[in-house]
């Protein structure tokens, strides 16, 4: 959550661009400042009164002030990983024990002559490194800042580098501190008598060149906040050094404490902004905190009600299927309370066979595979067997099994009494069918004796009406199973050309009698589909059976085959009346029958296209029919030749093969 | 002339007596009916017919089991049996012809074609004289 802090608002001074409200606060206090600064220089040189505790106070808070500002600069650079940072975070570190060493050896502070074996030059020393050291971190923050391969933000602590930069800093005031202590007599004099003398004007007049120089560099990079603000610690410095050890004379007048208020400020600016920037980055995280902890109280309130108001069984279990969590729902759906079932094995309520099945479906799930479906029977606590289709996922950080179960055992009965009505209905409808037509066709023949013509054509009328009944007991019963997805496909190579030439021949007889005959196209190509050959005979004959039926005495039915190459089209083509224009959308609904115009008996169900529609589109092909050209109409069927259809027989012979 | 014994086996009477008109169409063919059952083993076992005729759907024992039956005794283990039912879809059919049936055939049948559809799926395994 934290890195979504830093990656995603870019708080920090050191990357948050400065914006026009930041650039004018910072131009008004250098504006204020400078006039400051200018009103103040003809006065620099009026003595005041000694005030001995300004330089105790005065160097305390800046030591205190520069080491938290280095502190918090050291914190971000931990988690930027900006080495100009770092460098920036040991100017300040210079900067606050460097005003400790120099508090520490003012003469007249501690002891007359100062503490740490200074001698009369050294305190002036002190300042001019000091003074001097600042400037430099600040240009190596600018030449640092500027290089592009800061790696990513981090929580690790950059603890070498760090430590390094401490260390470095330690021994630049250590020896520093020792050079304008004990080594004062290798330095050449810059107070004389205790006033500034012309060492001291050269040495700060470089001071100042380093601070401008430091402010140029940072005046032309000035992009982020921090670098605004650094910009006008400068300027700070540059009044600083200016009044307090150049246009004043001695130390206690109005240059001496003006240019050390400005030093205090200087100290200051980076450590209210940064201060500033910690409070907004707290109030923002905290924001943010209070934000994901309320999505998360949402987000689990909604979880729980979703368990407790679910209608089906949620289980959360561990690896060995105990179970962790139960939803209310296992009360309604297996007669246990939640409470009855935490804790146990999914074993003791799985029925035994099913166990096996269920363990694999876990096992599986946590090898990686994607979501689970399975079916399990579940013991109810009344002795009932109950029925429930899961869906089941394993959460690897969790270690859960999470599932989902929908009791299915009133659709399986159901579905169970409809088969059972199917194979029912199929059986008794059929039987007393059998008995009359064969008692029928056994005395029509003649078997029995010879019959008085008059009989002979009513038991003919009796036989036709007999077949008539068996096919729509057949086409209820097809079509009841199709709805159900209870018609098989024995899908199997089926040769094209010969299955439309028994069909042909299977319905000449039939055409005999309206007067037309049926022929196969000469111009069929050779094709083999992947169909069930009885299933595609019988949607064939269907519409072999309705030409016939609508084709005008004289006329020919005609059916052919077309090799497309991936899919092969058969058409059965007539010469009748065309499909009229309201009957053109609802040709293949169930019960939809052309009227007859010419009082000729149709026959039929109003099932058959529907059936060999249904049939068409579970062998994965289309049916459909087109005006023909010069009258009738032509019905097509398209199926995926077989050659195109071998890879699915293949995924479907290994599916079953699998199991 | 050489006799064709054929065993029909249905619990329902008007099928029996269809079944045999329509077999004795073929003057080859002689045919004795069972309501079947255990009866309908023995009958077979004792009359060693050259086919059996079986509907599918019947009371107490169904087709199946007894075609179970009459292949677990070896008296009748070898006799043809050939399903004669309501329920001949593509599945079933692979269902009865894997339990060893020789053929199925359905319901309702054309009378005058039902001898020579018997014969047809068992005279391959009738055996030779």
């Amino acid at each position: 959550m934290a890195q979504r802090v830093v990656a995603e608002q870019a708080v920090f001074l050191a990357t948050a661009p400065a914006g026009p409200r930041d650039r004018r606060l910072a131009a008004g206090v250098v504006g204020v400042s400078s006039v400051i600064f200018l009103a103040l220089i003809p006065f620099a040189q009026q003595p005041l009164p000694h005030v001995w505790g300004f330089i105790p106070i005065y160097e305390s808070a800046i030591a205190f002030s520069d080491l938290i500002t280095a502190a918090i600069l050291l914190i971000q650079f931990n988690i930027l990983r900006l080495r100009a940072l770092l460098a920036l975070a040991c100017g300040y570190l210079f900067t606050a024990l460097m005003a400790i060493a120099h508090a520490l050896t003012f003469p007249g502070l501690f002891s007359p002559t100062g503490l740490l074996g200074a001698g009369p030059q050294s305190t002036a020393w002190l300042y001019v490194f000091w003074h001097a050291g600042f400037p430099i971190a600040v240009m190596g923050y600018v030449l640092l800042k500027d290089r592009t391969d800061a790696p990513e933000p981090s929580f690790h602590p950059g603890g070498r580098a760090l430590l390094l930069g401490i260390g470095s800093i330690l021994a630049a005031v250590v020896g520093l501190t020792i050079l304008a202590t004990v080594g004062e007599a290798f330095l050449p004099d810059v107070l004389s008598r205790g006033a500034n003398g012309m060492g001291l004007i050269v040495t700060v007049s470089a001071d100042l060149a380093l601070t401008f120089l430091a402010l140029l560099m940072l005046w032309r990079r000035s992009h982020s906040v921090l670098d605004l603000w650094l910009t006008v610690v400068m300027c700070a410095w540059l009044f600083d050094v200016s009044l307090s050890a150049l246009f004043n004379a001695k130390r206690f007048d109005v240059g001496f404490y003006a240019g050390r208020s400005y030093g205090f400020l200087a100290a200051s600016f980076v450590l209210f902004v940064l201060l500033r920037e910690t409070g907004i980055l707290y109030a923002q995280l905290a924001e943010l905190f209070e934000e994901e902890h309320r999505e998360h109280r949402r987000e689990a309130e909604e979880r729980r009600r979703i368990f407790e108001t679910s209608l089906d069984l949620i289980l959360v279990a561990d690896r060995r299927g105990n179970f962790l969590r139960v939803s209310p729902s296992s009360l309604a759906i297996l007669g246990y309370r939640p409470e009855e079932m935490i804790g146990r094995s999914g074993a003791d309520f799985v029925v035994a066979d099913d166990l096996a099945a269920a363990r694999d479906e876990m096992r599986l799930a946590r090898r990686g595979k994607e979501m689970r479906n399975f079916a399990t029977r579940y013991m109810h606590k009344e002795g009932r067997i109950v029925t429930l289709d899961w869906s089941g996922v394993w959460s690897e950080p969790e270690q859960r099994h999470f599932f989902i179960g929908r009791d299915v055992t009133e659709q399986r009965r159901n579905q169970r009494l409809k088969d059972e009505f199917i194979a029912t209905v199929s059986h008794e409808l059929r039987t007393p069918l059998t008995s009359i037509m064969g008692s029928i066709g056994i005395i029509e023949s003649g078997a029995a004796g010879k019959l008085p013509d008059a009989i002979a054509q009513l038991l003919k009328i009796a036989l036709a009406n007999c077949r008539r009944l068996v096919t729509i007991v057949n086409d209820i019963l097809d079509i009841e199973k199709i709805e159900a997805g209870k018609m098989a496909f024995d899908k199997k190579r089926v040769d094209v050309l010969s299955l439309l030439n028994d069909v042909a021949q299977a319905n000449e007889a039939m055409a005999t009698q309206h007067g037309v005959t049926v022929r196969l196209d000469s111009a069929s190509a050779p094709a083999t589909v992947l169909a069930d050959a009885n299933r595609l005979v019988q949607v064939i004959t269907n519409l072999v059976s309705n030409a016939i039926k609508f084709s005008p005495r004289g006329s020919e039915v005609v059916v052919s085959a077309e090799n497309k190459g991936k899919s092969v089209q058969i058409k059965v083509r007539d010469h009748g009346p065309g499909i009229p224009d309201d009957y053109k959308d609802r040709i293949f609904e169930k019960f939809v029958q052309v009227d007859a115009t010419d009082q000729r008996q149709r026959g039929g169900t109003g099932l058959g296209l529907s059936i060999a529609k249904q049939i068409v589109s579970q062998l994965g092909g289309e049916i459909g029919f087109d005006r023909a050209p010069g009258g009738g109409t032509v019905f097509r069927v398209e199926l995926k030749a077989a050659d195109a259809a071998f890879p699915e027989a293949v995924k479907t012979n290994r599916a079953a093969l699998a199991s | 002339m050489n006799a064709y014994r054929i065993l029909h086996i249905d619990d329902d009477p008007d099928i029996r007596e269809i079944v045999k008109y329509s077999l004795a169409l073929d003057p080859e063919i002689i045919v004795k009916s069972s309501d079947g059952g255990m009866a309908a083993v023995e009958e077979a076992a004792s009359w060693s017919p050259d086919a059996i005729l079986m509907d599918v759907m019947m009371p107490v024992i169904d087709g199946p089991q007894l075609l179970s039956h009459l292949r677990d005794d070896e008296r009748t283990a070898c006799i043809p049996v050939v399903f004669l039912t309501a329920r001949a879809q593509s599945r079933e059919v692979a269902h009865f012809m894997s339990l060893g049936a020789a053929g199925v055939l359905a319901k309702p049948f054309d009378p005058l074609t039902l001898a020579k559809s018997v014969r047809a799926c068992t005279e391959i395994q009738r055996p030779l004289a």
